[in-house]
């Protein structure tokens, strides 16, 4: 075996070459071979047939890569960051409901409820009933679809499961939104209002979504949340009195029974029918 | 004798209804390589007909393969979109997204997970239209035709074996539609591309095919030469317009140039185009609706 230290007129063998190359020569002896390969042509000419050119090609795609590739979207890197991998972050990043400006008018929404509840005593706590649940809905129902996405036919008539990117952008938008939600809850004052209201309006939030995924698979989704959103209001307003005491029976145990329920069948239904969101004109 | 090439598009007895209008009305057609231009005025059907062979609309009746494959099967679909390209004819982009992650994104919905490899073809396609240098500028800072270019690298991502364009030349410069001929004429080899279109001159410049659509109906498939034939003795100059022509206008040499059934007969007859025999081709077809409907009427 050749000796590490390189001088001058002296080059390296093919033996130390070999094990250069497949990482056995060792820190030292590797960075001494590296240094000399530097400022040896005759060593550069003697490593490159002995170089395997298809890891050079993904090496220098990487470099090409890193270097001409533009920095991807806050949206983007912050979905990132969070190990959602690559492919996935951009499919969310393009989502209407997940940009800064939907999320904002979440916010700003949610903290107006909040307030107003506050303010309004029990009537105020109907308020934010009404209003909470309904976040994720309309999150869901402008995710995806013929009137929202602004490349939807292209992006229809791509391999990727339609279903799969709708329930993808929901999961990414119920991540968003119930923790908004959770935090104008917990805005709500100290009395008995609070401290169902913070929680348990997830499970008709679950039954609104769930019941706009599948609304979907026969309409688009900003109609089906649309109409789930009606018909919440239509609820909320029949069972409510003026003191907001009767509404509290949308959120106790048999009601919330029946959260669950709805949300399980239309979540069965969406899966039976999810196919449907692959061909426009379904209803024709 | 050679093996007749296998049919990539077939439509057999094809119709689509939107309530009570027949958008398409019972069209067989097969195509297999090679670019055909689709042409026919607004409302005939064009649209309607890219949408169900790029997969995204389902035919109300009739029957569709396409790359010898059943769209309305889910599998089978989805294998097709693997090779498919599809160009809408208007199309938006997620807000604040440049060229570059656009196409990067419908690359992703195409199935490219590996990001060097796809990042490495959003560059090829991007160059390939020549945006390769504006690849970071938003998009909606880009001219119209730059955009269209950028809708029109999506549809080349994987070098599709079906590639369904919807006039692709909207917006763009005579230099970038020259360059687009390029493109398409090189894709026209090994795909199926079908291009719709109302520039009559990029047919006449990349088709070998030409497909006329009116009504809903198929009035015309042949070639593009065989289109013009249609029109020879029919298309002249003269110094004022004719009594009788179907089409006639005021030329820059100041000379009318007339279109219509019949030359007099001593009419300056000159070369046809193929926008001369599409304008005779439409009038008859007009003619002939108009006759059918007259018809219909007297017969009730």
């Amino acid at each position: 075996m050749s000796t590490a230290t390189p001088t001058s007129g002296w080059h390296a063998d093919p033996e130390l070459l070999g094990q250069y190359l497949r990482g056995e020569a060792g820190a030292a002896l590797g960075s001494s071979v590296e240094a000399h390969l530097l400022r040896c042509d005759t060593c550069r000419g003697r490593i490159r047939p002995l170089v395997d050119p298809a890891p050079l090609g993904d090496v220098w795609a990487r470099i090409e890569d890193t270097v001409q590739a533009p920095r991807p979207g806050l949206l983007h890197r912050l979905v990132r960051r969070l190990g959602v991998p690559d492919h996935d972050a951009l499919l969310l990043a393009a989502a209407p409901s997940l940009r800064a400006g939907w999320l904002w008018g979440t916010a700003i929404a949610l903290l107006f409820a909040a307030v107003a509840a506050g303010q309004g005593g029990s009537r105020g706590a109907v308020f934010f009933l009404m209003v909470a649940p309904l976040v994720p809905v309309a999150g869901v129902a402008v995710s995806y679809g013929p009137d929202i996405d602004e490349a939807y036919e292209p992006t229809l008539a791509a391999p990727y499961s339609s279903s799969r990117l709708l329930m993808l952008r929901s999961l990414a938008i119920l991540l968003t939104s119930v923790p908004l939600a959770a935090l104008g809850g917990l805005l709500l004052p100290a009395d008995n209002w609070s401290a169902w209201s913070a929680a348990t309006w997830l499970l008709p939030a679950a039954a609104g979504v769930a019941l706009t995924l599948a609304g979907s698979t026969w309409t688009t989704p900003t109609r089906a949340g649309t109409a789930v959103a009606v018909a919440w209001f239509v609820v909320v307003g029949a069972v409510s009195s003026p003191e907001g005491t009767t509404a509290a029976a949308l959120l106790t145990g048999p009601a919330l029974s029946l959260y669950a329920a709805v949300a399980l069948a239309a979540a069965v239904v969406f899966q039976a029918r999810s196919g449907r969101l692959a061909v426009m004109g379904r209803n024709a | 004798m050679t093996a007749r090439p296998e049919a990539t598009v077939a439509l057999t007895g094809v119709t689509r209804r939107y309530g009570a209008v027949r958008a398409l009305d019972g069209v067989d057609l097969t195509m297999t390589t090679g670019v055909t231009g689709l042409l026919g005025p607004n409302g005939a059907g064009k649209t309607t007909l890219l949408r169900m062979l790029a997969t995204v609309l389902a035919p109300t009746e009739g029957r569709l393969r396409l790359l010898g494959l059943d769209p309305a099967e889910p599998h089978e679909r989805t294998d097709v979109r693997r090779s498919l390209g599809y160009l809408p004819q208007e199309m938006g982009f997620p807000s604040g997204f440049s060229a570059f992650r656009f196409v990067d994104y419908m690359a992703v919905l195409k199935e490219w997970t590996e990001r060097e490899a796809r990042h490495h073809e959003v560059r090829r396609v991007l160059d390939l239209v020549g945006l390769g240098d504006l690849s970071t500028k938003r998009l909606k800072t880009l001219s119209g035709g730059q955009r269209r270019r950028a809708a029109l690298a999506q549809a080349l991502i994987g070098d599709p074996r079906l590639l369904v364009l919807d006039e692709p030349t909207t917006g763009l410069d005579p230099e970038q539609r020259a360059s687009l001929r390029g493109v398409l004429s090189a894709a026209g080899g090994e795909s199926t591309v079908i291009l719709a279109t109302h520039q009559t001159e990029d047919v006449a410049a990349l088709c070998e095919r030409v497909i006329v659509v009116d009504g809903g109906r198929v009035r015309w498939d042949g070639t593009v030469r065989d289109l013009v034939a249609t029109a020879l003795g029919k298309v002249w100059l003269a110094d004022a317009p004719t009594p009788g022509a179907q089409s006639s206008w005021r030329t820059g040499t100041g000379r009318h140039r007339n279109v219509g059934a019949s030359a007099p007969p001593d009419a300056e007859l000159v070369e046809p185009t193929v926008e001369d025999a599409y304008l005779l081709l439409l009038g008859e077809a007009a003619l002939s609706r108009a006759k059918g409907a007259v018809d219909s009427e007297v017969a009730a």
